[in-house]
């Protein structure tokens, strides 16, 4: 392994869609491991607060519309209960040292051999200490994974109570961030798809992400950043802000789940080399720009640059790949996503939906336009939100009621905002196509783009209702699935253990001989989807564009 | 893109000279997309 130094484990599992890792640190933070919720849905965390509060028999008291601040509100609600659930457990699993097959035999069966905590305890079983030594050690040793959130900064709808528009701080990500920082968590948010200067200038109001007098951040930030520059112009942005990025989390644009982001084509290789060679460069930059902006607002100033970590994830998929990454690029951690779909003690998807899963092959997996963002959505064909989809396209009524309204971002027919994906937007495109007189094909193709639009919001969080036996009322039982494209690779429902037997080579779950290295499938999706993106321009070609294609692929192939 | 394209691929030649199986693997692959544009 490399020189680093891991305490329990070094990977993490990535937020995916809006409930499939809602409450996955209820089930695996107590083990170590580090999972992420998504703070796109206050109405669903309100649904598994009630839920889980009558599971764990805690206190519950309903947050309704009709209370002040009611999202961040809510919010700060669920973080707080999965906070003293995921304590609870933990301090539950220290007790558990002298089971046979407890809770603490499984965290320590699952960390990896290289682990520090690991080595500890093998070391006391060698030298025979007892069992009330071990528990002493335990209780003082023992480390829990971090229950981290992750805000998509531009899902920033703004908001109205009582029919008046509210302050920016009520819009939804505003409103997001709130309530992590009002929360009793001492973790990270994870800041993705892209800069909200808005929402990043929001943060100096927040108190508990400046350091303590000792350093210490009580709340932190992680980055998802898609190259270098795009992390030294966000780091340098939120350290004048007096913010600390804590991870640069470097994200493959294509060979990830959910939203795409494929624009450049820049690699994951060359992305990582370029961290790994500007480490310090980065970090001293972004603490020059960081101690002035603290010194300015009369905050501690620390002498040396606070920790940062440099992590990884998207299409990993072996436990070469993973030793490879942490070596070759010196990483703290990389996530895994994809694969613990099919892990039902750490991710929540229903049994339809994992069947469809499991069948998948290269072929089903696809990248979509079905996202109201207007960004390129990787999917699987015949997700039972399409097939809801359809059905309300073959009774004459296609889009959604818009029962979450999170996506609310298009003003092309209305004052008002609306959501692509919306019965009331796609009446008015379906509408406004007929009145443009368009040649039968150019319709047809228009026609089937606007009505593919899908209700994500609901669509990507409606699993966490049907696991847990909830109404699907309002949502309907259609779930919109998002995984990457390394889904292909993996075929059967598996334990916890048996994946993390998997990431650390102990086991194999890869069952396609013919799966390539992470970064070559990277390499295959850009090139797609640059040949897509040729075939369109040339389908409608500028002089300078048709040009450079044609010089392009001269180029490519002369070389290769 | 095809700027950053064209240097990813470089990087991975050199990153995986060793390496056979990762490298038939690139060559296989551009020779089948390429032949597609």
């Amino acid at each position: 392994m490399s020189n680093k130094i891991f305490n329990t484990h070094s990977f993490h599992i990535p937020v995916m869609g809006i409930g499939f890792t809602l409450d996955s640190p209820i089930k695996v933070v107590a083990y170590g491991i580090s999972s992420t919720i998504s703070l796109v849905d206050d109405v669903l965390m309100e649904k598994l607060r009630a839920f889980y509060s009558e599971k764990f028999s805690l206190p519950f008291e309903t947050i309704t519309n009709k209370v002040n601040d009611s999202r961040a509100k809510r919010i700060t609600a669920y973080l707080n209960m999965v906070d003293q659930i995921v304590k609870s457990k933990f301090e539950q699993l220290k007790q558990s040292v002298a089971e046979k097959g407890g809770e603490f035999e499984k965290y320590m069966n699952m960390l990896p051999d290289y682990a520090e905590i690991k080595k500890q305890f093998n070391s006391f079983i060698d030298n025979n200490k007892t069992i009330e030594e071990i528990k002493n050690w335990a209780n003082t040793h023992l480390q829990m994974g971090s229950i981290d959130v992750n805000i998509m900064t531009k899902l920033d709808k703004e908001n109205k109570f009582n029919n008046e528009k509210l302050p920016v701080i009520y819009n939804d990500a505003h409103a997001a961030l709130r309530g992590f920082a009002n929360s009793n968590l001492h973790s990270s948010i994870v800041l993705s798809a892209g800069m909200n200067p808005r929402l990043y200038a929001y943060f100096e109001q927040l108190d508990n992400f400046f350091p303590d007098q000792n350093g210490n951040l009580e709340k932190k930030v992680i980055l998802k950043i898609s190259d270098y520059r795009s992390a030294l112009i966000q780091g340098k942005f939120l350290a004048k802000k007096g913010i600390w990025i804590s991870d640069y989390r470097v994200e493959s644009g294509l060979n990830c789940g959910g939203h795409a982001f494929g624009s450049d084509a820049s690699l994951m290789g060359r992305i990582l080399e370029e961290f790994k060679q500007n480490k310090p460069e980065l970090i001293n930059a972004i603490h020059q720009v960081y101690v002035a902006a603290l010194a300015e607002k009369n905050k501690f100033v620390p002498a040396e640059p606070l920790p940062v970590k440099f992590t990884a994830q998207g299409g990993v998929g072996t436990a070469k790949e993973h030793q490879f990454l942490i070596e070759k690029y010196e990483l703290d951690s990389i996530g895994w996503g994809t694969p613990f779909l099919l892990v039902p003690e750490a991710t929540t998807v229903d049994n339809e939906t994992l069947d469809l899963l499991c069948k998948a092959k290269e072929n089903d997996l696809y990248l979509s336009n079905i996202s109201p963002l207007g960004v390129p959505f990787n999917s699987l064909k015949g997700n039972t939100k399409d097939v809801e989809r359809l059905e309300w396209i073959a009774k004459g009524r296609p889009g959604s009621s818009c029962p979450r309204e999170f996506a609310k971002l298009n003003t092309d027919f209305t004052e008002e905002v609306i959501c692509t994906a919306s019965r009331q937007y796609q009446d008015l495109k379906l509408k406004s196509l007929q009145l443009q007189n368009l040649p039968k094909d150019e319709f047809a193709v228009a026609n089937e783009l606007a009505m593919q639009k899908t209700c994500l919001c609901v669509g990507l969080g409606t699993s966490a209702l049907l696991v847990n036996g909830l109404s699907t009322r309002t949502e309907g039982p259609g779930v919109a699935v998002c995984p990457g494209p390394n889904m292909a690779y993996y075929s059967k429902i598996v334990s916890l253990q048996t994946m993390c037997n998997h990431i650390y080579g102990k086991e194999n779950l890869v069952d396609n001989p013919n799966r390539p290295h992470v970064f070559l499938k990277e390499l295959e999706l850009n090139l797609d989807y640059y040949h897509n993106q040729l075939k369109s321009y040339l389908a409608k070609p500028t002089d300078l564009v048709k040009k450079t294609a044609e010089q392009y692929g001269k180029k490519l192939r002369k070389r290769y | 893109m095809a700027k950053n394209l064209e240097n990813g691929i470089n990087y991975y030649k050199d990153l995986f000279t060793n390496q056979t199986e990762i490298l038939n693997q690139l060559v296989g692959l551009k020779i089948t997309t390429l032949s597609n544009e």
